[in-house]
C-alpha cells in the first residue's frame, strides 16, 4: 500500500481523517466478523480472521489495479484502502491466534507445558496458509482487474 | 447484564474507535517510510497486542481496556492487505525469493519471537 501523503491527491482526498474514519469501518468490520459471540458465523474464530484477511488482501488487490485510471478512488484511497481494508484486516492478531490455535486444541505436552510437535506444525500451518492465500488472492484479484480493465477498454 | 451489555459497548464503539487511532499511526508512519514502517507497525502492533493480552489474563487491564488496545489499536495499526500489496510489490523489484525471505519470513518470525519471549515471560 502506498502512503496516503504521496501524489497530488493526497491534498484533495480525505486524508488523515479519511483514515480515521476508515480505519474505525474496518476495525468494526473485524469485530463483527472475527470476535466470536457477535454474529452467528460459521468457523472457529482463526478461521473467519483468515478468511477476513484473504478476502480483504484480494480486495485491495482490485483496487491496486483500478487505481491508475481512476482520479476517484485516488481521492478516496486513504479511506477505502489505508483506513478500511487496512484496519479490517490485521496482521498481530493472525501471529497470536496462530500461536494460540495449538493450546485451544489442547496440543500442549502435560508435564512440560510446551507444545506438542502437531501443535507447532498447526502454528506454522495456520501462518503459511494466511500467507499464500493472502498473496494469491492480491495477486489473481490485481491481475483480473487489470485484464478486466484491459478488454473493457479494448471494447469501447 | 450490564456487564455483557458494557463488554458490547466497548466492542461496537470504544474498540473502532481506538482502531481509528491505530490506522492513522500506521498512515503517518508508512507516510515515511513505506517498507521498513510497515514492517515496523506490523512486529510492534503484535507485540502490543501480546502485552494487552497478558495484562488481562493477569487482571492487570479490564476487558474493556485490553479489547481497545488489543483488537482496536494494535489490530488496525498491523496491517495484513497492505502487507500482501507490499510482498508482491517486493517480488517484482527483488524477486519472490528475496520478498518472502525478507518481507515475510523476518517480519513473522520476529513476531512469533516476540509474543513467544511476552508469553513465556508470565
Amino acid at each position: 500500500m502506498r502512503p496516503p501523503a504521496e501524489g497530488p491527491e493526497a491534498k484533495v482526498g480525505p486524508g488523515l481523517g479519511g483514515v480515521a474514519i476508515g480505519g474505525a469501518g474496518g476495525t468494526l468490520v473485524r469485530v463483527l466478523v472475527a470476535a466470536p459471540p457477535l454474529l452467528a458465523l460459521p468457523g472457529p474464530t482463526p478461521l473467519r480472521l483468515l478468511v477476513l484477511n484473504v478476502l480483504g488482501a484480494g480486495l485491495l488487490g482490485a483496487l491496486v489495479a483500478r487505481r491508475g485510471g481512476s482520479p476517484t478512488l485516488q481521492r478516496w484511497w486513504p479511506l477505502v484502502a489505508t483506513g478500511l481494508l487496512g484496519g479490517a484486516t490485521t496482521f498481530s492478531s493472525m501471529v497470536v491466534a496462530a500461536g494460540r490455535l495449538g493450546h485451544d486444541l489442547g496440543l500442549v505436552d502435560p508435564t512440560s507445558a510446551r507444545m506438542t510437535p502437531e501443535g507447532l506444525a498447526l502454528t506454522a500451518g495456520y501462518l503459511i496458509a494466511s500467507i499464500a492465500l493472502g498473496l494469491a488472492s492480491f495477486v489473481l484479484a490485481r491481475g483480473a482487474a487489470t485484464s478486466d480493465r484491459g478488454r473493457r477498454r479494448a471494447r469501447s | 447484564m450490564t456487564g455483557s451489555r458494557a463488554t458490547m459497548a466497548a466492542l461496537l464503539v470504544l474498540v473502532p474507535a481506538a482502531g481509528a487511532l491505530g490506522a492513522v499511526v500506521r498512515a503517518l508512519v508508512l507516510a515515511r517510510a513505506p517498507r521498513a514502517g510497515l514492517h515496523l507497525v506490523n512486529v510492534l502492533g503484535t507485540l502490543a497486542l501480546a502485552l494487552s493480552g497478558t495484562a488481562a489474563s493477569q487482571a492487570v487491564l479490564a476487558p474493556w481496556a485490553t479489547a481497545a488496545i488489543g483488537i482496536g489499536f494494535a489490530g488496525a495499526l498491523t496491517t495484513f492487505s497492505g502487507w500482501m500489496a507490499l510482498v508482491a510489490e517486493r517480488a517484482v523489484e527483488a524477486g519472490w525469493v528475496r520478498a518472502i525471505a525478507f518481507d515475510v519470513a523476518l517480519p513473522v518470525v520476529a513476531a512469533v519471537a516476540l509474543t513467544v519471549a511476552v508469553f513465556a515471560g508470565t
